[in-house]
């Protein structure tokens, strides 16, 4: 197999045109653009890009960022204006979901025409349309014209025509948040199957999350430029504090997890043991045992995982813990689960604490369930920082100083003793 | 081993003549490497055209059916205009009723192409899709339409005696071609104009009103019958509308001798260079606007 990048940009950028008045924009036009009578506006400067095959690139960036413009070059929608950029193979963009159906035609002639325009040949698509009505669940509608459709089942149908195409890079904005829950773990599922396969994948989403899961690689944008590139926990790391910084919020939880349906995967009661109830708080001192109790139920008993973690009142994720990383599963249609965290290394602070049931890959989020009250870790030292680290001092010292009075300048670790 | 065939890196467009009449001349093979997404969109285009009537496919057949039965029946049977050495009005009738069908099609095939890439641009934005499939599928899908509509006239008018069969009908595929040509010509330049800059589409209505009526539609071109048009001629002659009407009543009206048309050959081979003439035109303008309508649009 070559190497060689599946997409590879060097230098790119985009200018939009800007015309200061409708006559600039009329002798433009009319002179057949021998007259260039527009001021560029510049939506993206310098981006490079070496996505290898098999890769996953995601793309993070504030609304206005350029992350659209980048993903119009990537799917050759509009060429670029300084730069260079190739792509290999079959490129399906799913800019929006459901682009280019007709509303008057049947789902089954849309999913045809669209996975045509997505590249397909017409025979390729007749053999897969009940594949496609399948996966979108929308067999019993698939002779119906579209405009008598639901716009959730549209886009599922929009996503499944898609994945159908099988393209050798497939770029996704911001689709994988679309229709139910149920539906959006199939999507997660398709595309990690999609990228086992071989695929290579860009990616937009303000999902950080998704970001971290599924991508090999990362790029943030902010006007227009690179602000930071390369491994996806690091990048996404440095856009969520930048983001925090400036917004006061961290990164956004996903509202669907909170709210599963009856017959999903669900966290029904979390209870914690080891703290004192005081006011709208479950108090704790640092370094005592805490341990969480967690009721949770599972129809149709699929494997899943359970995860607890630990957020500051600034949204600053603390700490965190999983079945996986155990080397745990869970199995089976309901049950308990025993969190105990000796010695609570948290130091003094407010504390959220989130208990989460992701699926057996850990990338779909079934159920978020914060605890009934915020943890207030107490801490009677001087500690500072976040968290009690273990640690041993020792001194070697030389030559003979003063003795140094009691109670004065005493290590801050001693000063409880 | 990967294929490097298709690896070529996208560089900004150059608008260059080189670039341009590259491009122009790539045309033939871009459109045929298109040609399931091309057949697609003419399937959902004619689809689209009859999506939830009761008469569906009937429908082209229908309507020039509906019009040469209320043509023929004006004509004939209510007013009694005739053209010179003929005894009745149904040549008259067939003279309008061609250069209508063919009219109506060529005005259809500029008004759609003006706004396809307008209508298509979710297409162009989000899918990529080439731009000069949007003007081409109307144009095509018009021009199908036509042909099916001289099929019937050529049809009902032999079997009512209306318009005796003529072996010249057989020329219709050749027509046919020739009006595609000048109707893609026009789309493609239309489509390009219109998506730079908005006001060519509301000019465009009154252009083509000026146009049907300074061209021979609903009136002949001809001292004996319009007394003064003389000093007109030289450019009533010289307009590409006239040759595609010509030719038209040629295929169409041979049946009928008092049908004033060139014939049949001649009428051909001389809307040959301006099918083939508006065709290169409106590539080349649609190439040199590329650009922008991508950026644009």
């Amino acid at each position: 197999m070559s190497q060689q990048p599946v997409l590879e940009a060097r230098g790119l950028g985009k200018a939009w045109r800007t015309y200061p008045s409708g006559w600039a924009r009329a002798k433009e036009v009319l002179s057949l653009g021998a007259v260039q009578s527009h001021d560029p506006f510049w939506a993206l400067r310098n981006i490079d890009v070496n996505l290898p095959p098999g890769g996953a690139l995601g793309v993070v960036g504030a609304n206005g960022a350029g992350k659209s413009t980048l993903l119009k070059l990537f799917a050759g929608a509009t060429p670029p204006t300084e730069g260079a950029l190739r792509v290999k193979g079959r490129v399906a963009a799913m800019l929006e979901l459901g682009a280019g159906f007709h509303p008057d035609l049947s789902g089954r002639e849309n999913a045809l025409t669209t996975g045509v325009l997505l590249g397909c040949t017409r025979q390729e698509m007749r053999r897969k349309t009940e594949e496609i009505l399948e996966f979108a669940g929308v067999r019993a509608a698939a002779d119906t014209p579209l405009r008598t459709w639901s716009s959730g089942m549209a886009m599922r149908l929009g996503f499944a025509t898609a994945l159908a195409v099988q393209p050798d890079l497939m770029i996704l904005d911001e689709v994988l948040a679309v229709g139910d829950l149920d539906f959006q773990k199939r999507c997660v599922d398709a595309v990690s199957d999609f990228r086992e396969g071989g695929g290579s994948l860009v990616l937009v989403s303000h999902s950080l999350y998704d970001v971290r899961q599924i991508c090999d690689q990362a790029l943030w944008l902010e006007g227009g430029e690179c602000s930071g590139q390369g491994d996806p926990a690091r990048v996404t790391g440095l856009y969520s504090a930048w983001y925090g910084d400036r917004a006061g919020q961290g990164e956004t939880v996903r509202d669907a997890a909170t709210n599963p349906g009856r017959d999903r995967p669900r966290i029904t009661q979390v209870k914690v043991h080891g703290t004192r109830h005081e006011g709208a708080m479950d108090t704790l001192e640092s370094g005592e045992n805490l341990s969480l109790e967690i009721h949770w139920e599972n129809p149709k008993a699929e494997p899943v995982q359970l995860g607890v973690t630990f957020t500051r009142q600034d949204r600053t994720l603390v700490a965190a813990s999983g079945t996986q990383l155990d080397g745990l599963i869970v199995r089976g249609s309901r049950g308990v689960a025993r969190l105990d965290l000796p010695c609570f290394p948290l130091l003094a602070g407010r504390f959220t604490p989130v208990v989460h049931m992701l699926d057996a890959k850990g990338i779909h989020r079934h159920h978020e369930k914060p605890t009934e009250r915020d943890l207030l870790v107490t801490a009677g030292t001087r500690e500072l920082g976040l968290v009690r680290i273990p640690s041993f001092w020792s001194l070697e010292t030389e030559g003979q100083g003063d003795p140094i009075p009691d109670g004065v300048n005493q290590n801050p670790a001693e000063a409880k003793a | 081993m990967a294929t490097t065939s298709d690896l070529t890196w996208i560089q900004p467009p150059s608008t260059g003549l080189c670039s341009v009449l590259r491009r122009v001349s790539r045309a033939p093979s871009r459109i045929w490497h298109a040609r399931d997404l091309l057949f697609t969109g003419l399937a959902r285009d004619l689809r689209g055209r009859v999506a939830g009537t009761v008469l569906g496919p009937l429908w082209p057949f229908a309507q020039p059916a509906m019009l040469l039965v209320v043509y023929g029946f004006l004509f004939t049977t209510l007013l009694s205009m005739k053209l010179p050495g003929a005894s009745d009005g149904a040549g008259w009738s067939a003279y309008l009723l061609v250069g209508t069908l063919a009219w109506s099609s060529l005005a259809e095939c500029a008004t759609r192409g003006a706004s396809s890439l307008l209508e298509g641009r979710e297409l162009v934005r989000k899918l990529a899709y080439p731009i000069e499939l949007l003007p081409l599928v109307p144009s095509l899908s018009s021009t199908i339409l036509l042909g099916s509509g001289a099929v019937v006239v050529i049809v009902l008018g032999g079997v009512s005696g209306y318009l005796p069969w003529n072996l010249a009908a057989l020329a219709l595929p050749v027509v046919m071609l020739l009006h595609l040509g000048l109707a893609l010509g026009l789309a493609w330049s239309l489509a390009g104009l219109n998506a730079g800059l908005r006001d060519v589409g509301q000019v465009l209505p009154l252009l083509l009103t000026a146009l049907m009526l300074a061209t021979p539609v609903f009136w002949v071109a001809s001292p004996e019958v319009i007394p003064g048009i003389e000093p007109w001629l030289p450019y009533v002659e010289a307009s590409p509308f006239t040759h595609l009407l010509d030719a038209w009543r040629s295929v169409l009206c041979a049946g009928r001798p008092e049908v004033p048309c060139p014939p049949l050959g001649e009428a051909l081979a001389s809307l040959v260079p301006y099918s083939l003439g508006a065709l290169i035109l409106g590539r080349i303008v649609l190439a040199r606007l590329e650009p922008l309508i991508l950026d644009e649009i």
